[in-house]
């Protein structure tokens, strides 16, 4: 970028530490980056990076035991003015507090608990119209049912009147924005603002985002851990790694010409949506150093394939600017040290095919798990003093479908939408209400799971076993590895102890930890460690089946890739079936060969991936799949409309199909008989159109440049 | 990211592979430890413990030992360093009294007699006893050498008996009350509170509306009621046991509250979620899993809790239906402190209401360090 | 909001019953009764009384009835008439000695609530806002201190200290000249000048314990997002906690409202025994004592019943001030 017009919000040099009992956790370390008016920066980075610190930081809103160290945050009000410096006004100051809100407002990740659960949002972006312009009340609540309806909440004149526990997610978030609009800023700075939703409703989000700066000519800077979110609302990107802006480019630059070793590897790591056979992700090895960690070199050199021992690790980088406006943290691209790197390893290889395609489908005819007609249903009770029943709550109707040896079959779908009550009731955490599920045992036996009791419940204990989401909160903390993984050994098969420890060996070496660990505590491993250890519990008894539940979901991108590269391989190795549910449909793309959608408790579509993503038969998968943001700022996302409306409430289901509230195609018919899950050209799918209905394909698949 | 994600892996990362690795037992400690007031309760309460433990040694008199001269004698100060025949002499003592009529108000008054000596020594034979009614022996960790010498270092009441030796001993019933006491509504809460948590539906309701009921009722006209309705006959060992009866089936609902709360929060962590998996039968999953990580908080909350039985002892002896002479504990001591005008002339009546509130605020110290030492916010 | 009024009243309903059985149960719980004590103390003044007269004072005073006899005839009295029977000893109904004292122990304990509540949430605030500071400890040790004073003890030490130093008596809520007047500015000045007394004693450790439930509960709230939201709304500050950490901190408070009124309620039995107040302690310990039963009775009945009611209140409260509770 040549011609840089001014900008609104200029950020240099900023330190932000936190002192905490560890020692002083040094969030932000020098970071610099700027915003145009009319243009949004996006800032990605993993957890722990000081993407948020950053953020904060610029509106002084870091709390004890935080603070804003040095650095100087220059804002423009208008074109004209010269900047100020808001660090240097006190975190009290009144001129600070007119910019919090009247020149920078802010939206934060999760409107629930960033909105007041006792104020009308109607007051609280009344509250906000009234601190920065001398209205009355009236006005400034008339002035707030007018951003309600510019923020495209339905019926703003009503709810302007509701508390936020009375709308949905995507309401409360867009409360969350008009409120930040309230006092026409001249920068939104949004934190995270869609992760905390679906992904049918990121995308509306993300939408209404855009089309408010447009209008407004604010500038935006777009907080996220999610590549495919920048490549889809982002101009500019900085990308931050342990409180470093390490590379600042345009989008499109920085997507097809990364420099920094880290942007690189993280782009690499990212699951995509890809056709064939699944294959290995690019890993970023180790993790995220601890906040508390001083490296005195670059920050990533202990994970850099490219670092050049007594230079990286002992010189920190600084800015090296570059001829196509690129700004990048490394020495392997300043001039000085250039000479010591090789040339081929300065080239992006984000082309190049690293991936190692897994070995050809291993899926044999044999069915280790044939689920039939199977209900889970949840009972509803009233708070008062009898608990009388009120109503039910249908996780689960009627699901119907197998799974093979060696398969990996995905189940896909939305907060609320079952996936978990099934994943649950198949490991029988919950007895479902009827229906089948027959397991293939590895001792050849066959166990229906849904009615087991006694000793038969054990053996399906044993064969169907589940990896859960939060590596934190699944691992029974007071334990140490031996036991957590000798437990279900010692309980639920015959060996002896001498066979349990081999075999407590045995599994984690499989999955990638030193045998030494057996001894210490949970609490002392991260995040990507315990799932390891979670999925070795798994595998102690040697199931046939294996049940994966947002086993990933929890977890930073390039730990995410090593654990899912553990779980295929496993997989393959082992010829265990595995049914693997995930919100996220690009890690469901990566590892699975068949997929079922769920939406309201009854399965939608079941096919293979291919047939999925060339081809959605059902108009919710098309809907979904049009939602996801690949990480390629060319990819073209259709917009999507009216989510919000008619979410089916599975305490509250409609008579006919769940989804003819939401649905383009909906006719008499669909609202007044569910549809049946029905074999129409080799695809499982259940909606009453499937054959007549065209469906725009989502063109998600972008390993034709890995293929090329 | 939140901040919290980051700390937890701040947290994580912060432990080297190589280093010890605590259970999570010695993490509360370490966090209790960081905890000053906490630390201070602990020493206290630990004090407190030893000395009402020895207390029939500890005490220099027997506490029914009376002596009509010395009628609401003032305390008496310990001496160190006298002149004695053969110059300077060091060792403790204190001064006799003698009683002087005060014509101005024409009541008798003490005052210290400089020219009589009483040394008092270490481990002195006294009043015997039996150590805890057992061990016969008549050793006294400390007292005058000459046998019924004058010692009241904390004043003496209405019969000239020794208020340090009654106060002292008079921890062995209230502090113990408030040990038993909190043991039974331990008893009681953990099971019906655990009951309440783990089966739920219609048992939680049931006991949920019982503890509601329990504790919209006054305690103390309620307890005031259960205690009037002892016999005024039976032995002091009975009204003893009567009377933590009575305490515990009222304190019990708190704990049962906090037991419930706890449950029904694991009950849906995930780790207790694949213990069942993991093939735990509902008691393993109960005693290998839950249990230990609700232990510290079920400690901390019967520490909690004993302060308040002590206090609610207190306050029914003092009104003259809990225990009742010859039983001594600090309420039955406090009795003598009822009326204004003995106060007034001897305040040193006041003592085992410091007593009183020296253990009170131990015990809350350490208990209030301990709930924020087993709980961590995460 | 008012369907939830009409559930919440007819939940009373069986809890009221519930205490009704129980207040009752403990009354009728020592052995012997009325006629008992009164055969000991006329043995006492050295008259004897024959057993046709025993029977006879037994029949006049319904004794002779069985236990549910007594009770039905008890709680239909006051369900139909108000009329909670008869007061052996003073000779009395026993409404006409329940209310004035009841009335005064209202009184008595509201007054002290109000004084806990002035006093606990600015320091409770405080304490939060500054945690850790020099402030906040010696509210901490302080209010420590407070909830390990018995309460009986803490009057005790007044008295006394008011006694020996001032050389004035503290006890009672009225000089002796206005025990027995009617109401007049006068009076009421005597009982102003009398009331703080019960009322510091009786707050000091309600207030030491609320100072720590609003300091525990700001805590709580100050962590939350919807506190930074408020921030970079550039509120100022103290508007941004007070309008919304301390607004949502106060539900809580609001809910535990009731169990400082009911410690309170309780806490006074003792407090007026010692200051010997006119309210229900002294006269309650005394039926208890002789085992006057409808008075005795109906004393913790009506106790119970003013924290039931005290308990109706604080959740009619809670759910006006939070919209969560109103609306779910």
């Amino acid at each position: 970028m040549t011609e840089r017009t001014t900008p609104v919000l200029a950020v240099e040099g900023l330190h932000t530490a936190y002192h905490v009992d560890e020692g002083r956790v040094h969030a932000v370390r020098g970071a610099t980056f700027d915003v145009q008016p009319g243009r949004t920066l996006g800032i990605v980075g993993e957890s722990g990076c000081g993407k948020s610190a950053a953020a904060r930081s610029v509106l002084q809103l870091i709390e004890p035991p935080g603070v804003v160290e040095d650095g100087r945050v220059q804002f423009r009000w208008t074109h004209d003015e010269p900047p100020v410096d808001l660090l240097s006004y006190g975190r009290y100051d009144a001129p600070l507090r007119a910019v919090r809100g009247g020149g920078i407002g802010m939206i934060f990740q999760e409107p629930m608990m960033a909105l007041s659960p006792v104020h009308t949002i109607g007051q609280q972006i009344a509250e906000v119209v009234q601190l920065h312009a001398r209205v009355t009340r009236k006005v400034a609540m008339d002035r707030a049912a007018t951003l309600l309806a510019k923020v495209g909440m339905p019926q703003p004149a009503e709810r302007v009147h509701r508390y936020t526990f009375e709308l949905s997610g995507g309401m409360r978030q867009r409360a969350m924005i008009a409120m930040a609009l309230a006092a026409e800023p001249r920068l939104l700075i949004a934190d995270e603002p869609t992760t905390a939703l679906d992904v049918t409703t990121q995308a509306v989000i993300l939408d209404l985002l855009r089309d408010l700066q447009e209008q407004e000519g604010m500038g935006l800077v777009l907080i996220t851990h999610d590549l495919g979110v920048i490549a889809d609302a982002a101009d500019d990107v900085a990308v931050m790694y342990l409180g470093r802006v390490v590379e600042r480019a345009p989008v499109k630059t920085l997507f097809r010409d990364p420099k920094h070793p880290y942007t690189r590897a993280l782009m690499r790591s990212v699951p995509r949506v890809q056709l064939g056979p699944p294959a290995d992700l690019d890993v970023i090895p180790g993790r995220v150093p601890a906040g508390t960690a001083q490296p005195p070199g670059c920050a990533f050199a202990a994970r850099c394939d490219l670092k050049i021992s007594g230079l990286c690790d002992v010189i920190a980088p600084s800015d090296v600017v570059l001829d196509d406006g690129q700004t990048v943290q490394c020495h392997a691209h300043d001039p000085t040290y250039q000479g010591r790197f090789k040339a081929a390893d300065l080239q992006p290889n984000l082309a190049e095919p690293t991936r190692r395609v897994g070995e050809a489908v291993a899926t044999s005819d044999k069915v280790v798990l044939d689920v039939r007609g199977l209900s889970v249903h949840y009972p509803v009770h009233a708070n008062g003093l009898l608990r009388r029943r009120i109503g039910t709550v249908k996780a689960v109707q009627d699901a119907t479908f197998t799974l093979h040896e060696g398969e990996t079959f995905g189940l896909v779908g939305e907060s609320g939408c079952g996936k978990s009550s099934l994943a649950q009731a198949l490991v029988r955490l919950y007895r479902p209400h009827a229906g089948e599920a027959w397991v293939a045992g590895s001792d050849g036996a066959t166990l229906n799971t849904a009615v087991a009791t006694g000793q038969e419940l054990k053996r399906v204990y044993a064969n169907v076993r589940m990896v859960f989401q939060d590596p934190y909160g699944s691992l029974d903390p007071r334990m140490p590895v031996s036991e957590v993984i000798g437990e279900p050994i010692e309980l639920l098969t015959p060996l002896s102890a001498a066979e349990r420890d081999a075999r407590v060996d045995e599994l984690l070496e499989a999955v990638g930890l030193d045998p030494n660990v057996r001894h210490r505590y949970v609490h002392s491993f991260s995040g990507g460690q315990r799932q390891r250890i979670g999925i070795a519990r798994a595998l102690a008894t040697e199931p046939s089946v294996l049940i994966a539940d947002e086993a990933v979901s929890a977890l930073d991108v390039s730990v995410q890739a090593q654990v899912l590269n553990l779980l295929k391989d496993l997989q393959t190795r082992r010829r265990l079936g595995m049914l693997f549910v995930s919100h996220d449909i690009g890690v469901v793309a990566s590892i699975c060969q068949r997929v079922a959608v769920m939406y309201a408790g009854r399965l939608v579509e079941i096919a293979s991936k291919d047939d999925l993503f060339t081809r959605p038969r059902h108009p919710y998968t098309s809907l979904l799949l049009g939602a996801v943001l690949p990480p390629d700022p060319d990819h073209e996302r259709p917009s999507v409309t009216g989510v919000e409306e008619g979410v089916a409430d599975p305490a509250d289901l409609p008579k006919g199909c769940a989804f003819a509230a939401r649905c383009a195609f909906a006719t008499d018919l669909c609202r007044a008989k569910v549809p049946e899950l029905r074999l129409v050209e080799g695809v499982h799918v259940a909606c009453h159109h499937a054959e007549t209905v065209e469906l725009p394909a989502p063109r998600l698949d972008v390993t034709h440049k890995v293929e090329a | 990211m939140s901040l919290a994600e980051g700390a937890a892996q701040t947290q994580a990362a912060a432990h080297p592979i190589t280093s010890r690795h605590p259970k999570g037992g010695n993490l509360v400690w370490r966090r209790f430890r960081r905890h000053r007031l906490a630390m201070l309760g602990l020493i206290l309460t630990g004090i407190l413990a030893l000395v009402t433990l020895f207390s029939q040694f500890i005490a220099p008199f027997e506490p029914e030992g009376y002596n009509s001269n010395y009628t609401y004698a003032p305390p008496q100060r310990l001496h160190w360093i006298r002149s004695g025949d053969n110059g300077i002499v060091f060792g403790p003592y204190v001064h006799g009294l003698k009683v002087e009529i005060d014509y101005d108000s024409g009541r008798r008054r003490f005052a210290v007699d400089d020219t009589v000596v009483h040394p008092v020594g270490l481990f002195v034979q006294g009043d015997p006893y039996k150590l805890w009614g057992i061990i016969p022996t008549s050793r006294h960790l400390f007292g005058p050498l000459e046998k019924d010498a004058p010692m009241y270092l904390l004043g003496a009441d209405r019969l000239g008996r020794d208020v340090l030796s009654r106060t002292l001993l008079g921890g062995r019933i209230s502090l113990t009350i408030g040990l038993l006491g909190v043991m039974l509504s331990f008893v009681l809460g953990v099971l019906l509170g655990g009951m309440s948590g783990y089966f739920g539906g219609a048992i939680d309701n049931i006991i949920q509306r019982l503890i509601e009921f329990l504790q919209s009722i006054p305690s103390i006209p309620l307890w005031i009621g259960l205690a009037a309705a002892l016999p005024k006959d039976i032995p002091p060992a009975q009204v003893y046991f009567l009377i933590t009866l009575i305490l515990a089936t009222i304190g019990w609902t708190g704990l049962a509250r906090v037991v419930r709360g706890r449950f029904l929060q694991l009950k849906s962590e995930d780790f207790v979620k694949a213990a069942k998996l993991d093939g735990c039968s509902p008691l393993r999953t109960m005693r290998k899993h839950m249990v230990p990580s609700f232990a510290s908080h079920i400690i901390a909350a019967l520490t909690l809790a004993i302060p308040n039985m002590i206090l609610a002892e207190t306050a029914l002896s003092f009104l003259g239906i809990g225990l009742r002479p010859p039983a001594i504990s600090w309420g039955v001591l406090l009795q003598e402190a009822q009326n204004i005008r003995s106060v007034a002339t001897a305040p040193w009546l006041f003592v085992p209401g410091v007593a009183v509130v020296i253990s009170v605020l131990s015990l809350n110290f350490l208990g209030d360090g301990l709930r924020d030492a087993a709980d961590p916010r995460r | 909001m008012l369907a939830y009024i009409t559930r919440r009243v007819l939940y009373m309903v069986p809890t009221l019953f519930a205490i009704s059985l129980v207040a009752f149960a403990v009354i009728t719980l020592p052995p012997g009764d009325f006629v008992d004590t009164m055969v000991m103390e006329a043995r006492q003044n050295g008259e004897a009384l024959t057993t046709q007269e025993i029977q006879n004072l037994r029949e006049f005073y319904g004794l002779d009835q069985s236990w549910w006899g007594q009770y039905t005839s008890w709680i239909g009295g006051i369900l139909t008439k108000g009329d909670f029977g008869f007061s052996f000893r003073w000779d009395l109904p026993v409404d006409e000695l329940i209310w004035p004292r009841l009335g005064m122990t209202f009184v008595v304990s509201f007054s002290s609530l109000m004084f806990v509540w002035i006093v606990a949430i600015p320091i409770g605030v405080y304490s939060a806002v500054k945690q850790y500071t020099i402030g906040d400890y010696l509210a901490t040790v302080i209010g420590f201190i407070g909830l390990a004073i018995p309460n009986f003890l803490f009057a005790l030490v007044l008295m006394y200290v008011s006694f020996r130093y001032f050389g004035m008596s503290v006890g009672g809520l009225f000089s002796p000249e206005f025990v027995n007047a009617p109401w007049s500015w006068a009076r009421v000045g005597d009982f102003l000048s009398k009331i703080w007394i019960p009322m510091l004693v009786l707050g000091t450790a309600g207030t030491a314990g609320l100072i720590r439930v609003v300091r525990a509960n700001l805590l709580d709230e100050l962590k939350k997002p919807y506190v930074i939201t408020a921030r970079a709304k550039g509120l100022r500050e103290r508007t941004a906690i007070r309008r919304y950490p301390l607004r949502i901190a106060l539900n809580p408070f609001v809910s535990s409202l009731n169990d400082v009124f009911v410690n309170l309620v309780s806490g006074a039995t003792i407090v007026s025994v010692v200051l010997s107040l006119q309210t229900t302690g002294p006269l309650l310990l005394d039926a208890l004592r002789a085992e006057d039963m409808y008075l005795a009775g109906s004393f913790i009945m009506l106790l119970s019943v003013l924290t039931v009611v005290g308990t109706l209140v604080s959740d009619l409260l809670l759910a006006w001030l939070d919209p969560r509770i109103r609306y779910q």
